[in-house]
């Protein structure tokens, strides 16, 4: 059963072999979906320094989780979210790889894994997106649809069952990693 | 020392009108069953320095309603409040203080 703990400036986060198996196996395919270019391939070294610079049109989105991921700037307003898509999107997405790139390294050393406070915060945010990547696939939009996939539980197929105990078990984890943090603040309010 | 001759790139010009600049905009988040509440408000607290009073407030508020202006001011330092908020993967957007929203 895993567990997190708060030790000094770490924090530390002890996972079941086949719990840490199992997030390596979700967190590269995470890095596999930020890699890759809405027709599935990935995108040359080449293009990135245009990209960088704004000269790219980065189009919106198909899949629906890349566009959770991605969202519009303004959904009332296409033509600047198409612009601001085209200026920003590169970093945003250079900004989740590099989030999930901490998990990943996290998650290969040995378990307890000990992480520093801007680890844990990476984490945090790439936990998140993993959840959102999940709820889309889940069919998560709503809070009724997520009323409605715990109330009949029993009638999913197990692969979806499968996903669902994943997505309880990282929002477990984010939700502990958060607190701990929460925490770091309130006590700073205090002093 | 030598200095090779480096491509010059156009800068970008804003074309966007002077009142555009001017303008109030915001930065709205918007709920989803996704984020944790928990998580909401330390982001809140974390990124735009906020209370945890005022962080829990505008929480409720998103969770509740729907939505909650979290920021106002300019266009650039909203955008970049929502381009933030999309990092730590809440639902945000940034429109003008007009906006329907």
């Amino acid at each position: 059963m895993a567990a997190i703990d708060a030790r000094g400036d770490d924090v530390v986060l002890k996972l079941e072999d086949n719990e840490r198996t199992l997030m390596l196996t979700v967190f590269t395919d995470l890095a596999a979906l930020l890699a890759e270019d809405d027709d599935g391939s990935d995108r040359p070294d080449s293009e990135n320094w245009e990209a960088r610079l704004g000269m790219v049109d980065r189009p919106r989105p198909d899949d629906p989780a890349l566009l959770r991921l991605f969202p519009d700037v303004d959904p009332e307003d296409e033509e600047r979210s198409e612009e601001f898509r085209r200026l920003t999107e590169f970093d945003l997405q250079q900004a989740k790889a590099h989030n999930v790139r901490i998990v990943l390294n996290g998650l290969s050393r040995s378990s307890p894994i000990t992480l520093s406070r801007d680890e844990v915060l990476a984490w945090m945010k790439g936990l998140n997106d993993l959840r959102l990547v999940l709820a889309v696939r889940l069919g998560i939009d709503t809070e009724e649809a997520q009323e409605d996939k715990y109330a009949h539980r029993s009638e999913l197929d197990e692969s979806e069952d499968l996903t669902l105990t994943l997505y309880d078990f990282v929002t477990w984890i984010q939700d502990r990693l958060t607190t701990t943090l929460l925490a770091d603040l309130e006590g700073n309010d205090e002093e | 020392m030598s200095n090779p001759t480096t491509p010059v790139l156009e800068p970008e010009v804003d074309v966007r009108p002077a009142q555009d600049l001017a303008k109030p905009w915001k930065t709205v988040v918007f709920n989803d069953p996704v984020n944790l509440m928990s998580y909401v408000s330390y982001v809140f607290q974390s990124y735009f320095g906020y209370s945890s009073e005022k962080a829990e407030s505008l929480m409720l508020e998103v969770h509740e309603k729907g939505r909650s202006v979290v920021a106002t001011g300019g266009r650039e330092a909203m955008e970049r409040d929502t381009q933030a908020m999309h990092e730590y993967g809440l639902w945000a957007a940034c429109q003008p203080e007009s906006g329907s929203v």
